[in-house]
């Protein structure tokens, strides 16, 4: 199936997902890339003027040979050099990575430039985008030999903890009747409760948007889910799972939670036994 | 999952600030090597960051972490898992002394079968010639072949001066250039499931086939030796070294009898099709040279026979390279670890 996405499963059982570039975008990057290679032939032809003076013959082999070199190696060394990017690459803030998420070869980068004589026939590489079109992970055939896909490189900086929700949406203001339902509930040093590792792995509340109501999630889960009856409460997030709220139910499970290891049951696992609250 | 986020990020932050010190470091001396402890400590730090992430995955409100959190999972991933030998220095003599005559060995069939393509369009070209005279205007690629041979010999040998005075290098650059595209060329049609491979070999054969077979019956044999040997006991068997990259590739795309996935068979031969595409590409840098300053003359400037026993040295010298060199321990590592070469 034909997707954007290129997900990857760590044997850690983890996902990472990266997003492909489309054969639009790549298209334009090889465009750039085309005028890059026509600007850096203007350094070997000033060379060239200067040594046509000493024999036009050596002139003119260089010449050829630095075109030739310059149109196969220059895809070659931008992606060694800059680790998957050339200018164009760079621009569109493409990146040619190992399609298994390991390591870029340099056999990789070797074999899918080698491979794009193939992918430019008959005209404007028309083989290689009907092929990039096709495939479900937007490779064209020198991708696919080289195991290798084009994914958008965004910018990837370290998230800003001072900025962290200061701008996020919360739902729950939407229901101030909620939101001072809970307010009663709970006191502010109940708020400031830890998140510990093990009750936030395990516990959450699953509550549809549309089942907000005056019948607060926490006071719900508080009323009902006595420890003995359901040990496990599924985790997730939706959006009436608003921090405040998962504080709430956090302190309600952590209030709990102590109950259960002490009479020597195992702590909840991450389950499908989840509970909706109404 | 319930997770304080800001106190999640501030608690976990100094980990992947950590983690990303050690893939920048990697990635920037991609030559370092790593000490135990840092190796423990950086797996430690990935795991955590692969946790951190299965955690915050959602978390659909905070994208921006996420995202972060995947870029640094994924370097990191990349650096854990992988398992390739990581080359640390490039070794020109080496590699062209051991790794390139041992892969070539290694996949001696598959030169076979180029060599047995290329023989089979050379009988076809030389059937064609032979039985259609007319078919050698369809065939050959250039018009100073349409002439008939001896009309061509005895031009050439009476030549005063010297065509190609003042455009040798051209020649010999444009000769290299066009025939390593053609190598490359030869290797790329691989992608065709070898349809592609299997077609220039043979074109390649029909058109030397008709060639011999057309100096041979007008009793030019000598002359067409002392022509084609010098330069194409380089020539042929580097586009034949570039077939069989091909055929190798095309092999793995098809595999018949390996139940292997795609993936790792092209994993498995991508070192060795770079290893004889730039050998491939080396040899005709060598028959440019010659094609040009040497091939092109003939006698009573340069003796046929001189032509002819460079011409068969270099055969010679080129078997007993891709048959002999490259020591058995090295064969013996080469082949356990056939996709382990950078």
């Amino acid at each position: 199936m034909k997707t954007n996405v290129l997900r990857i499963h760590t044997p850690e059982g983890v996902v990472f997902s990266q997003l492909l570039a489309s054969p639009v975008v790549r298209c334009a990057a090889w465009l750039i890339d085309s005028m890059a290679i026509g600007a850096l032939m203007m350094v070997p032809g000033f060379l060239v003027t200067i040594l046509r003076l000493v024999s036009a013959d050596i002139a003119e082999a260089l010449y050829a040979i630095a075109y030739f070199v310059l149109s196969i190696g220059y895809g070659m060394g931008c992606e060694w050099l800059w680790r998957g990017q050339t200018l164009g690459k760079k621009l569109f803030r493409l990146r040619v990575v190992d399609a298994e998420g390991l390591r870029l070869r340099f056999n990789q980068i070797v074999i899918r430039n080698l491979i794009r004589s193939v992918d430019a026939l008959p005209l404007f590489y028309l083989v290689g985008g009907i092929t990039c079109w096709l495939n479900p992970k937007g490779q064209r055939l020198g991708d696919i030999a080289a195991n290798t896909v084009v994914v958008r490189a965004s910018r990837v900086a370290e998230p800003n903890l001072d900025q962290l929700l200061a701008s996020k949406f919360n739902s729950l203001r939407l229901h101030p009747h909620l939101e001072a339902r809970l307010r009663q509930q709970v006191s502010p040093a109940g708020l400031r409760l830890p998140c510990r590792p093990c009750c936030a792995g395990t516990i959450s509340i699953r509550r549809p948007a549309s089942n907000c109501s005056p019948n607060s999630p926490a006071t719900s889960a508080g009323r009902s889910n006595s420890p003995a009856k359901t040990s496990k409460v599924s985790a997730t997030s939706n959006t009436c799972a608003t921090p405040s709220m998962c504080c709430i139910a956090r302190r309600r499970v952590n209030e709990w939670q102590p109950s259960l290891h002490e009479s020597g049951q195992a702590p909840p696992r991450p389950s499908r036994l989840s509970r909706t609250i109404p | 999952m319930i997770i304080d986020l800001p106190r999640f990020v501030a608690a976990e932050r100094p980990h992947w600030e950590k983690l990303e010190h050690y893939l920048n470091k990697l990635e920037d001396e991609p030559n370092a090597l790593l000490t135990l402890d840092e190796v423990r400590r950086l797996h430690t730090l990935y795991e955590r960051a692969a946790a951190d992430l299965a955690k915050i995955t959602t978390f659909s409100s905070e994208p921006e972490t996420r995202r972060y959190l995947e870029n640094l999972v994924a370097r990191a991933y990349g650096e854990i898992h992988e398992t390739r030998e990581k080359r640390i220095r490039l070794r020109p003599l080496e590699w062209f002394f051991n790794t390139l005559p041992l892969t070539f060995r290694r996949h001696a069939r598959a030169f076979e079968l180029s060599v047995a393509i290329t023989l089979a369009g050379c009988l076809f070209g030389g059937f064609a010639v032979a039985f259609d005279p007319e078919a050698k205007q369809v065939i050959m690629p250039f018009p100073h072949l349409l002439e008939s041979p001896g009309k061509r010999v005895a031009r050439e040998e009476r030549a005063v001066n010297d065509r190609l005075r003042d455009s040798k290098t051209t020649f010999s650059a444009s000769l290299m250039t066009h025939n390593t595209q053609v190598a490359v060329f030869a290797l790329a049609l691989g992608m065709t499931w070898g349809v592609g491979t299997i077609i220039l070999l043979f074109y390649n054969g029909i058109i030397l086939g008709a060639i011999a077979l057309d100096y041979v019956r007008a009793g030019q044999t000598l002359f067409l030796l002392g022509w084609l040997l010098p330069h194409g006991a380089v020539e042929i068997p580097a586009i034949l070294i570039a077939g069989q990259a091909g055929l190798m590739l095309a092999w793995a795309l098809i595999g018949r009898g390996n139940r292997t996935p795609l993936r790792a068979r092209l994993r498995t031969i991508g070192a060795d099709l770079v290893t004889l595409t730039c050998g491939a590409a080396l040899l005709l840098i060598w028959a440019g040279f010659v094609e040009a300053f040497l091939s092109q003359y003939h006698q009573p400037v340069l003796p046929y026979w001189m032509k002819i026993s460079l011409g068969l040295i270099e055969l010679g010298l080129l078997s007993l390279f891709l048959v002999k060199s490259g020591s058995a321990a090295t064969a013996t590592s080469a082949r356990q670890t056939p996709d382990s070469k950078g």
